[in-house]
């Protein structure tokens, strides 16, 4: 039924009133209302993984995708591309990493496939091109390699080098 | 909003492979492989190692298919580094004839069982593989 809303509440306790069809672009959600019949507008559908700030970021961005047609089935041999992220995507995507990050989970644990597509296709460029040391440094990655491992890596390959 | 400090290495094994599948195979292992003990054991795993094309495939002004080897520093890095490292996982590669040599002689590969082998000389191959016992040799385009 068009415009049937339901609630989403928060792991803060805030409830976001949400059209069923935008709420549905969740695996997890529509499982959750065909499972458990939850489909009246006072019932309340807790979201404990997903903060308020986060879950507000995800509605907008399943209203602006209602009507998009369903994201396709992942094929292994299909060379990925990551450059086809739309600009409304993109801007909706300039947060900082914690937000990004925090959007990657919620799609992951909403299972909202375009939404960890996109954000996932956001990380991935922002790490082409750029060196283990970079890649540390852009996300704030500790190498926890010791001395001794990385020394046992350079032994490995000595043979090698030798030839 | 609140700032989070949720970081890459934060995110579950499961996400971080969705990322690293939008890399390009050899991008994902030649990164990822030194940035930490996590996502090297991640990058090391079959999924991403166990059928490497270690190659640069193009296409000439008519669309047909060229095999180019890799460039000379990522070349080097695989087989200095990298295939040292990961030799046990790889099943089956894909190779040009003018890299393959160094390739093949770089390491072990305990469980190959398949080369995909491209732009190859048919004397080469003939030198190589007569009177060899091979499981399955399918046919070969020779380009």
């Amino acid at each position: 039924m068009a415009g049937h809303k339901i609630k989403l509440q928060s792991s803060d306790g805030d409830t976001f009133d949400v059209e069923v069809e935008i709420a549905k672009q969740s695996a997890t959600i529509k499982t959750m209302l065909e499972d458990l019949g939850m489909d009246e507008e006072e019932d309340v559908i807790p979201l404990p993984n997903v903060n308020s700030a986060i879950l507000k970021k995800v509605i907008q961005w399943a209203t602006h995708h209602k009507d998009d047609p369903p994201p396709p089935e992942d094929d292994e041999n299909r060379e990925k591309n990551t450059n086809d992220i739309s600009s409304w995507d993109q801007d909706f995507l300039k947060v900082d990493q914690g937000t990004l990050f925090e959007l990657i989970l919620a799609a992951n644990y909403l299972d909202i496939k375009g939404l960890l597509d996109v954000t996932c296709k956001t990380v991935a460029n922002m790490i082409k091109g750029k060196t283990p040391e970079e890649i540390r440094r852009t996300f704030n990655i500790k190498n926890d390699f010791t001395p001794q491992e990385e020394e046992q890596i350079k032994k490995e390959n000595e043979w090698c080098e030798e030839k | 909003m609140e700032r989070s400090l949720l970081g890459l290495n934060d995110l579950p094994d499961k996400v971080l492979i969705i990322i690293l599948k939008n890399l390009s195979q050899l991008e994902a292992i030649s990164t990822f492989i030194d940035v930490n003990k996590r996502l090297k054991t991640i990058v090391c795993d079959s999924i991403f190692t166990d059928r490497l094309t270690l190659m640069r495939c193009l296409s000439d002004k008519f669309c047909r298919p060229i095999f180019d080897p890799l460039l000379d520093p990522m070349l080097d890095r695989f087989c200095l580094q990298i295939l040292p490292e990961i030799h046990r996982h790889i099943k089956w590669l894909n190779l040009e004839s003018s890299s393959m040599e160094r390739i093949l002689g770089a390491t072990n590969y305990p469980n190959l069982y398949g080369l995909g082998l491209y732009n190859m000389d048919t004397e080469i191959a003939r030198s190589l593989f007569t009177g060899k016992i091979f499981s399955l040799i399918l046919p070969t385009l020779d380009l």
